[in-house]
């Protein structure tokens, strides 16, 4: 085998810093900032560095305000890093953003690309003539596009007129519209029925099986990650916490699950749950609820379930997998130990 | 007492609000100055070889142009904007959860910027206009304090002109052109660009009959004593009649929206 | 260039359509940009019945000039009157999907939002130079139609230029919710009159600094044979180029110290 082939991003200390006005409550201190004001400087993202190389699907991941965004935006040459370097495709972003664009699809969460007032359709036709797209490659990407995201029937409808999930799958069709070698998706799926998460998952996965697109996925819903990508990077506070494989953290936390318990008892805060195995957490006890935190290799769930039937009158169980939050926390605390 | 505190809560935010934005307030006060320094300028050179045009000297002219701009400069003109902007996000359903009266609400809400851009920058202006142009006090201190109370009729009268404008989103998807024309009518035949003298018989007689001539001439000519003080009382009734009438339209206006809203769902 | 127009005329297209999606709004828009240059027409005849001339300009000169002034702002907004939202998408965060896109950024936001009552101006603009010429005997043969849409042409370029650099202030003080286009455009209340009537500051101002004085009083004065103002009436298309240079300066660095919204 060859060597692989070079990284498409690549970005080394990457850094952002924010000014941020700081500001008391209050009359007093709104007149006192109308004077003077003091600014904290914020690191949203702090010396971050990672390849990315053609044809990866990447999930970006992190708490709000991890820097998620940041990092996007400095990528798509939005924003101009304080420090560090970046380069996509070759391209510093900032400094090319002409050339940058032709070689990048973004969807910006909720925000659209199209016209408010006018058919879906007449948004097409623009990014057809903003990206210099060849006439074939359009009608046989609105031919795809239409198929696999069902959106045909939309095109001659006024974008206000459509559903969030409507309008995001024509944003996502807009994004790839002129085979871009990498695409962008901060929040693709933020706020929609999970039909259309689906449909909008398989159309990632498809695009980048057959193009070999690039796609870096910001996101809070960990099952997106879970079905699209196959590396995470995990980012707090700015910094990168990890960078593997998706197995691995499945491999890590898929095992993890958090279950609820509803009690008729009525639990008090001394009583603790006795004779549970090991591997199991306690993470909250009291009034009428217990919520456990266990790791299925460590501790059986059918073992766990029984020991509770046994203490407790029962109303309910339900089984959860651990939150992307709580995995980043957990992370974030203790470090990746292989 | 109680009752009129949560009314003043919404004075002190929107106060606070307005107290952020520093550099608006600076812009504010320089456009000012700009504007009443061309007038001058414009005046100076109408006046070129005349003693006296329409009633007018020079001198009483330029304070006419100095008062002028700080009476029209409490109009800010957010509140149409503000009560838009709400009705089309949507956030109006939030006011009308409230307990609080809609139209008394917005009013001690637009006094915020009325207190910080309009008070501020007009003490600021008119500063200036004593310290170098020499414009003239009021005729006396009577004629002073009969001045302020005209000053407040005419923040009431603009309001609730601004009040019912801004209540029109509610029919209408072009409310901009509305507060526009809003705008230019006002500024004309308010007498807030050339005093209602300078206008022929029958443009005169039209300013008269409107409510616009009530928000910047009555105010000044009381200042500048142009009114016996006998007829005070008269101009000062006579604002009152439009601040009653353009309060009573705006209450009528929005009881007809939030039947609007609560019937048809906005 | 051959891209830009056709990209430009795609998005002018739609953005009329989206407006005209909105008629009363259309209509209303145009029906209180007429009515704001008449009452400030108005206010000049006003003023006329009590004085002959106003340094030396009579009523129908003043016209022209009010009328020509109001040409190449009605055609700024007709066309190219996108850097009025610049402050709105920074600070709700649209602006970074103009800034992915391939091409000029200052392209994509003047193109962006076209105001159809551009059209109110240039009626009421039309309306009154035609109103004024009849009594300054100004004939409109080809060679001086031809002459003035130069002097508009380059005039929408002055307003483009100077409304770049005043919006590009967003960029700095977003926060602080001030939009220094009111501020620029405030100036532009002062040059529907001769220049000569104001004191000497404002006038070097509004020639050099601000220089609207090139879209409106220097046109009228070829017109009007005023000999005396001939330089700079040479000077128009000089003055747009330099301060278009200026703007697309400013346009970029306004750009890369950008600071988007958000996380």
């Amino acid at each position: 085998m060859s060597s692989s082939p070079p990284p498409i991003i690549s970005v080394r200390n990457l850094t952002k810093e924010y000014k941020i006005a700081r500001r008391t409550e209050g009359f007093i201190g709104a007149v006192k900032y109308l004077f003077s004001r003091k600014y904290d400087t914020v690191r949203a993202v702090d010396r971050v560095s990672f390849d990315i190389y053609p044809g990866e699907l990447v999930g970006y991941i992190g708490k709000n305000g991890a820097g998620k965004s940041t990092t996007i935006k400095m990528l798509t040459g939005v924003l101009v890093p304080t420090q560090g370097e970046v380069k996509v495709n070759g391209i510093v972003p900032y400094r090319d953003r002409t050339k940058n664009g032709q070689n990048i699809g973004v969807v910006f969460g909720q925000r659209t690309q199209m016209k408010w007032d006018i058919p879906v359709i007449e948004s097409f036709r623009l990014m057809k003539e903003i990206y210099q797209i060849p006439p074939d490659i359009y009608k046989q990407n609105m031919e795809i596009f239409c198929d696999v995201l069902d959106i045909g029937s939309l095109l001659a409808k006024p974008v206000r007129k459509l559903s969030l999930g409507q309008r995001m799958k024509c944003d996502l069709a807009i994004a790839f519209l002129h085979n871009p070698k990498i695409i962008y998706l901060d929040e693709p799926t933020i706020g929609l029925d999970i039909l259309v998460k689906e449909n909008i998952r398989s159309f990632i996965k498809t695009m980048n099986a057959e193009r070999n697109t690039t796609v870096i996925l910001t996101t809070h819903d960990l099952n997106d990650i879970d079905s699209i990508c196959q590396r995470a990077i995990i980012i707090d506070s700015g910094k990168i916490v990890y960078d593997g494989s998706i197995d691995a953290i499945k491999a890590r936390f898929g095992t993890h699950k958090v279950l609820h318990i509803e009690v008729k008892d009525n639990l008090r805060q001394g009583d603790e749950v006795v004779q549970l195995p090991a591997g199991v957490t306690v993470q909250e006890f009291g009034e009428h609820r217990i919520k456990l935190h266990l790791n299925k290799e460590a501790a059986s769930l059918a073992e766990v379930i029984q020991t509770l039937i046994e203490q407790y009158n029962i109303v309910d169980i339900s089984i959860e997998d651990v939150s992307i939050e709580s995995i980043v926390k957990q992370i974030y605390q203790e470090g990746w130990h292989e | 007492m109680k009752r009129l505190k949560k009314y003043l809560i919404l004075t002190e935010q929107s106060l606070q609000v307005a107290m952020t934005y520093r550099v608006r307030f600076f812009t504010t006060m320089v456009t000012g100055l700009i504007q009443v320094l061309a007038l001058y300028y414009i005046w100076k050179v109408v006046y070129a070889g005349q003693k006296s045009l329409g009633g007018y000297t020079l001198s009483e002219m330029v304070t006419y142009i100095f008062i002028s701009y700080a009476v029209r400069n409490l109009y800010t003109f957010n509140t149409e904007r503000k009560i838009s902007e709400n009705i089309r996000d949507g956030s109006v359903i939030i006011d009308l959860i409230r307990p609080l009266n809609y139209q008394l609400a917005r009013f001690f809400e637009s006094l915020g910027s009325v207190i910080f851009e309009g008070i501020l920058v007009g003490i600021i202006v008119i500063a200036v206009g004593f310290g170098i142009f020499h414009i003239k006090g009021p005729a006396s201190f009577m004629y002073g304090t009969l001045f302020a109370i005209s000053l407040t009729f005419s923040v009431l009268i603009n309001f609730s002109l601004s009040y019912a404008v801004g209540l029109l989103s509610f029919s209408t998807t072009s409310i901009f052109g509305f507060i526009n024309a809003k705008r230019f009518i006002s500024n004309f035949l308010s007498g807030g660009l050339i005093p209602l003298t300078f206008f022929p018989p029958w443009l005169h007689k039209i300013a008269f009959m409107l409510p616009f001539h009530a928000m910047v001439s009555s105010p000044i000519s009381i200042y500048l004593g142009q009114i016996e003080a006998y007829q005070i009382a008269n101009v000062l009734l006579e604002q009152l009649f439009w601040v009653i009438i353009l309060w009573l339209a705006g209450y009528f206006m929005w009881a007809w929206a939030s039947r609007k809203i609560t019937i048809h769902g906005g | 260039m051959a891209r830009y127009i056709r990209l430009y005329w795609m998005m002018w297209i739609q953005g009329i359509q989206a407006q005209i999606e909105y008629k009363s709004s259309f209509i209303i828009g145009n029906v209180a940009t007429i009515l704001g240059q008449v009452t400030g027409i108005a206010l000049v005849w006003v003023l006329f019945q009590k004085i002959g001339h106003l340094n030396g300009w009579s009523l129908p000169e003043i016209m022209l000039i009010y009328g020509i002034a109001a040409l190449p702002y009605g055609f700024f907004e007709l066309f190219f009157n996108g850097v009025w939202s610049l402050n709105r998408y920074i600070r709700m965060g649209d602006f970074d999907r103009l800034l992915v896109r391939p091409g000029s950024s200052l392209f994509f936001i003047l193109a962006d939002q076209p105001m159809l009552h551009g059209l109110g101006n240039i009626a009421t603009g039309t309306v009154i130079i035609l109103l004024a010429s009849r009594q300054l005997d100004i004939r409109w043969d080809m060679c001086n139609l031809l002459i003035l849409g130069f002097m508009v042409a380059w005039g929408t370029l002055i307003y483009i230029s100077i409304n770049t650099i005043t919006a590009c202030t967003s960029f700095w003080f977003v926060a602080s919710g001030t939009n220094f286009l009111y501020l620029g455009q405030r100036f532009r209340d002062f040059t529907v009159y001769p220049l000569d009537i104001y004191a000497s500051p404002l006038r070097i101002l509004l020639t050099w600094v601000i220089p609207f004085a090139f879209t409106s009083f220097f046109p009228s004065t070829y017109f009007l044979d005023r000999d005396d103002y001939r330089v700079f009436v040479y000077l128009i298309p000089v003055i747009a180029v330099l301060f278009f240079g200026i703007a697309s300066f400013v346009w970029r660095i306004g750009v890369n110290r950008y600071e988007s919204t958000g996380s």
